[in-house]
């Protein structure tokens, strides 16, 4: 992406008492794109969301909007409407007033409030709910109000703070595609704050990966699920399998990787060299299985195992696999009504979807020892 | 620190706050100060030291065991009865708990001197027997009556949030109906019969009205004080019995904020499965319905024989029917007057400055808070009489002199609301979540027109409750005004006292009627506006 910074943040830090939720950020949002704030609960997102908004003020550093410095900016001047986590309509004010009430407040004339309140209401599709009171109003209808009441002030910006997260799974993904296709029509700068992987890979031009106050990653949605540069944001964004092993040969492109008694020939994508300590990444899907007898490509790229345990998806069918000492999970997107594999396996890597990093770049803390001992650590929602 | 610069950048935040702080400062610390410390040392020794006193103290202290005991154990009762049991009636007994609010302390002894006095109803013309009606025995009955109402609040609302189903699991477990009711749902009643509890005894510990119509020889600490004022001008003895009632006052209060307050077990989420309650033995269920009504007929009882009293020609010796206790009570139309105009103003004023103060305190984190909630709430513990004492002995001279001014009962009646209309501010605020307050300001609009249009339409209904449980206690005053009024600025309760104390029991039975009537009327319009727009009122 090439655009233009619109929204810069810069070594930002903000403590409440002797606790730094958001520490030393760093983050430059494009023009015009969708980026997601995805991490874990309590990882600062929402505050960091709240110090663009102005509800907070940093302790140290710069926030840039538009270029222009806005700290010290109190809230109602800083022209960045925020959806909230919880709606919060005014539940005195009709739906009509509600969404109108920026609008009205900055004294925009009538005949124009009333053009755009009808504007708003037929991209939300809430055309006959103008007279109700938010409580009369289903969840997503109220949630729609909130995006109107956001959006009808016009601005180039949009925060969003988890606004689907009190949505049914299946209307969620429905707002999700709705809103994306208003935020590329109207080309506003949006921040959208999640922690559904599944919401911030579908969404977002860019997805900056937050752990514990600070930023772990920033890249597009494939860089961050394809290439993640720490095992915290590999077992975040989606489910990994890692493996520990050393390289005993490199060339420019190729590498060699010695894991216990394995032997697998993968691309060189982070220069990694003769002697050093690799982890590799491997994700459920990019590994496939078979019984053994079937070896075809021989010992190269495949590791033998047990499988120890097997559950039905649907969509995929997960395995979890016994290989030396440590067990993997391999998803088999294909499963059938019968021939579900069983005991003794191989599993074949596909070395151009295995992401190897060096172990230098590890972060300070493992996100979860216990798991992390049996290889692989594991995203808990689906 | 940072707060420090936090409120430089807001300099009207800052002196909003400053402000308020002094004002409450003046208005409630100042008087507990001067009270405090008008007398000399020697003077406490003094006192302390005579046997008079030191019986008073007993007294009050024996009248607060034995009638927050009764209180306690007749307002359990009714909120089990009410809570748990089938019966009828029920809108019946919930209405007889509201009654204390909108009468006159001093009612319930009014009414028993009228029953059982020397020219009782009862006691002359029914039985024709004379009895000695003063003394513990009757304040006791009357205090139980007056303040069971008090403690059954507290009761019900933690009662009604305990789940049946927990009595329904010890029950499946095997448990009696006896054990279930002693290990289960006793315990869960705790926290609320201890508020309970603390409620009623603050209560009797500050009642004025009543001890000072049948007590008789009886000496207790606020009827004593006032004596020493009023009738004997001895202004120190007056502050430090005073000052002897606020220590166990504020014991109570503070007991009841920061123990009580917080020992709640009963989460309500809202999500409970309502299971009818346990049945219980029939025997009990009557038994206990049986026990209700008597009191219901009690209280009953209490406002037939005032408006009985009111339309009688002469009490103890003409019962026919006649105009004159009421004309005579219209034609002192300026106690009415005063009585509404004081309450009115006294109460709006706490309203307003109450809201200001919970704003402050919900909103604004800065760490003056706890000074602020502390101050806020500081007067709820200081008994009428001591307030009363004190606002006459620290306003009579500069800087603020206002002995004898219509300014003094507003003010002294405003601070002894401000608890009540803080509370229920307090209680409004948290209702309404941070968000919908920072949406407003996130659409670009300032601090001031969204307190204007989006706080005060949503803390309406807090406010007018607030106010208005405010204008019936201040309506219904005696303790606090009694020492304050002047001629020009007598209320109601001032001349009703002055009646009974000349024995003209007709016209002070006709006074009260009066006095009760306009306060339900004043209650029964704010409900009928609250109910309009669907909503009930929360006293
Ligand atoms: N006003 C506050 N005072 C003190 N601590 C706070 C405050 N707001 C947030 N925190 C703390 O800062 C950390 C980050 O909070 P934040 O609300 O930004 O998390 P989040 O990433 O949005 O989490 P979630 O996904 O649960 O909403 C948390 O540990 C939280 O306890
Ligand atoms: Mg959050």
């Amino acid at each position: 992406m090439k655009e233009e910074t619109y929204i810069r943040i810069e070594n930002v830090t903000k403590s409440f008492g002797g606790f730094k939720a958001i520490d030393q950020v760093s983050l430059d949002i494009p023009q015009g794109t969708f980026t997601t704030l995805l991490g874990p609960s309590g990882c600062g997102k929402t505050t960091l969301l709240r110090l663009i908004a102005g509800f907070y003020e940093a302790d140290s550093g710069t926030i840039w909007i538009g270029g222009k410095k806005v700290n010290g900016i109190p809230p109602y001047k800083r022209n960045t409407p925020l959806v909230f986590q919880e709606y919060a309509l005014f539940p005195h004010m009709s739906i009509a007033e509600n969404i109108t009430y920026g609008l009205k407040m900055n004294k925009t004339p009538r005949e124009k409030i009333k053009a755009k309140l009808k504007e708003m209401l037929e991209i939300f599709d809430l055309e006959n709910l103008g007279q109700r009171l938010p409580k009369q109003l289903s969840g997503g209808q109220q949630q729609r109000v909130a995006f109107a009441r956001a959006l009808i002030m016009g601005q180039k910006i949009l925060l969003l703070d988890e606004p689907l997260s009190n949505l049914d799974a299946k209307l969620r993904v429905e707002v999700r595609n709705e809103l994306r296709s208003i935020q590329k029509r109207l080309g506003i700068t949006a921040v959208y704050v999640t922690h559904d992987q599944d919401e911030a890979l579908s969404m977002s031009d860019l997805v900056a990966v937050f752990d514990k106050g600070s930023i772990q990653q920033i890249g597009t949605p494939r860089e961050v699920y394809f290439r993640p540069n720490s095992r915290f944001v590999a077992g975040f964004v989606g489910t990994a399998n890692f493996l520990e092993g050393k390289v005993v040969d490199s060339t420019a492109e190729k590498i060699v990787v010695k894991y216990q008694e394995f032997v697998l020939y993968l691309n060189n994508d982070n220069a990694a060299q003769k002697g050093d300590k690799v982890t590799l990444v491997l994700r459920p899907e990019c590994l496939s299985i078979d019984k053994e007898e079937h070896s075809k490509i021989g010992p190269r790229n495949t590791m033998k195992g047990k499988i120890t345990e097997s559950s039905f998806w649907g969509r995929v069918m997960r395995y979890w696999v016994e290989v030396g000492n440590i067990q993997l999970i391999v998803d088999d997107s294909n499963p059938a009504y019968h021939g579900d594999f069983q005991g003794e396996v191989q599993i074949i890597l596909d070395p151009g979807k295995i992401h190897v990093f060096k172990n230098i770049t590890l972060p300070k803390t493992l996100p979860n020892d216990e798991n992390l001992s049996l290889g692989n650590y594991q995203e808990t929602t689906f | 620190m940072l707060e420090i610069n936090r409120l430089k950048s807001e300099p009207v935040l800052l002196l909003t706050i400053m402000a308020a702080l002094s004002i409450t400062v003046f208005f409630v610390v100042w008087p507990l100060i001067k009270v405090i410390t008008f007398p000399k040392p020697q003077e406490y020794l003094r006192v302390l030291a005579d046997s008079i006193w030191y019986q008073a103290a007993l007294n009050s202290l024996f009248m607060v065991v034995i009638s927050t005991a009764s209180c306690t154990l007749v307002a359990f009762l009714f909120a089990y009865t009410i809570v748990r049991l089938d019966v009828p009636l029920k809108g019946l007994f919930r209405f007889i708990t509201l009654l204390p609010i909108v009468s006159p302390p001093f009612i319930v002894a009014l009414s028993y001197i009228l029953l059982f006095g020397g020219q009782g109803l009862i006691a002359k013309y029914i039985l024709h027997i004379t009895i000695d009606i003063y003394g513990w025995r009757g304040l006791w009955f009357v205090q139980t009556v007056t303040f069971f109402p008090y403690a059954y609040a507290v009761i019900y609302s933690t009662m009604q949030s305990i789940p049946a189903n927990l009595e329904y699991a010890a029950y499946n477990l095997g448990a009696s109906r006896w054990s279930t009711f002693k290990d289960v749902f006793f315990p869960l009643c705790r926290p609320g019969v201890a508020g309970g509890a603390l409620m009623a005894a603050m209560n009797v510990l500050a009642d004025f009205g009543n001890p000072l119509m049948i007590a008789g020889n009886f000496r207790l600490l606020p009827t004593e004080a006032y004596m020493q004022m009023i009738g004997v001008g001895d202004l120190s003895t007056a502050a430090i019995l005073a000052t002897a009632l606020l220590v166990p006052a504020l014991g109570l209060f503070l007991i009841n904020r920061y123990w009580v307050g917080q020992r709640s077990y009963v989460t309500i989420t809202g999500k409970e499965i309502s299971l009818p309650p346990m049945k219980v033995l029939l025997l009990v269920k009557w038994g206990l319905f049986a026990l209700c009504l008597l009191i219901s007929i009690v209280i009953i009882g209490v406002y037939g024989v005032l408006f009985y009293g009111s339309f009688a020609k002469l009490w103890g010796y003409d019962w026919s029917f006649s105009w004159g206790n009421m004309v005579y009570v219209l034609n002192k139309g300026k106690e009415i007057g005063n009585s509404l105009k004081f309450a009115f103003l006294s109460s709006l004023f706490a309203a307003l400055f109450a809201l200001l103060l919970a704003y402050i305190v919900q909103r604004k984190q800065v760490g003056l808070n706890r000074v602020v909630d502390f101050l806020a709430i500081l007067p709820g513990a200081i008994p009428g009489v001591f307030l009363g004492l004190g606002f006459a002995m620290a306003f009579n001279e500069k800087p603020l002199a206002m002995t004898g001014t219509s300014a003094i009962m507003v003010i002294a009646l405003m601070f002894w609301n401000i608890p009540t209309c803080y509370s229920a501010s307090t209680a409004g605020l948290q209702q309404i979540g941070n968000s919908v307050e920072e949406a407003s300001l996130n659409l670009g609009v300032g601090p001031f027109r969204t307190f204007k249009n989006i706080l005060l339409p949503l803390l309406r209904d807090s406010f007018v409750s607030g106010l208005t449980v405010s204008f019936l206690r201040s309506i219904t005053c005696l303790s606090v005004v009694i020492f304050l009024y002047s001629a020009q600025t007598a209320v109601s309760t001032i001349s009703i006292l002055g009646l009974v104390q000349n024995g003209e029991w007709g016209g002070a039975a006709a006074f009260t009627t009066v006095l009760v009537s306009i306060a339900f009327t004043a209650l029964g319009v704010v409900c009928f506006l609250f109910k309009k727009q669907g909503k009930s009122l929360e006293i």
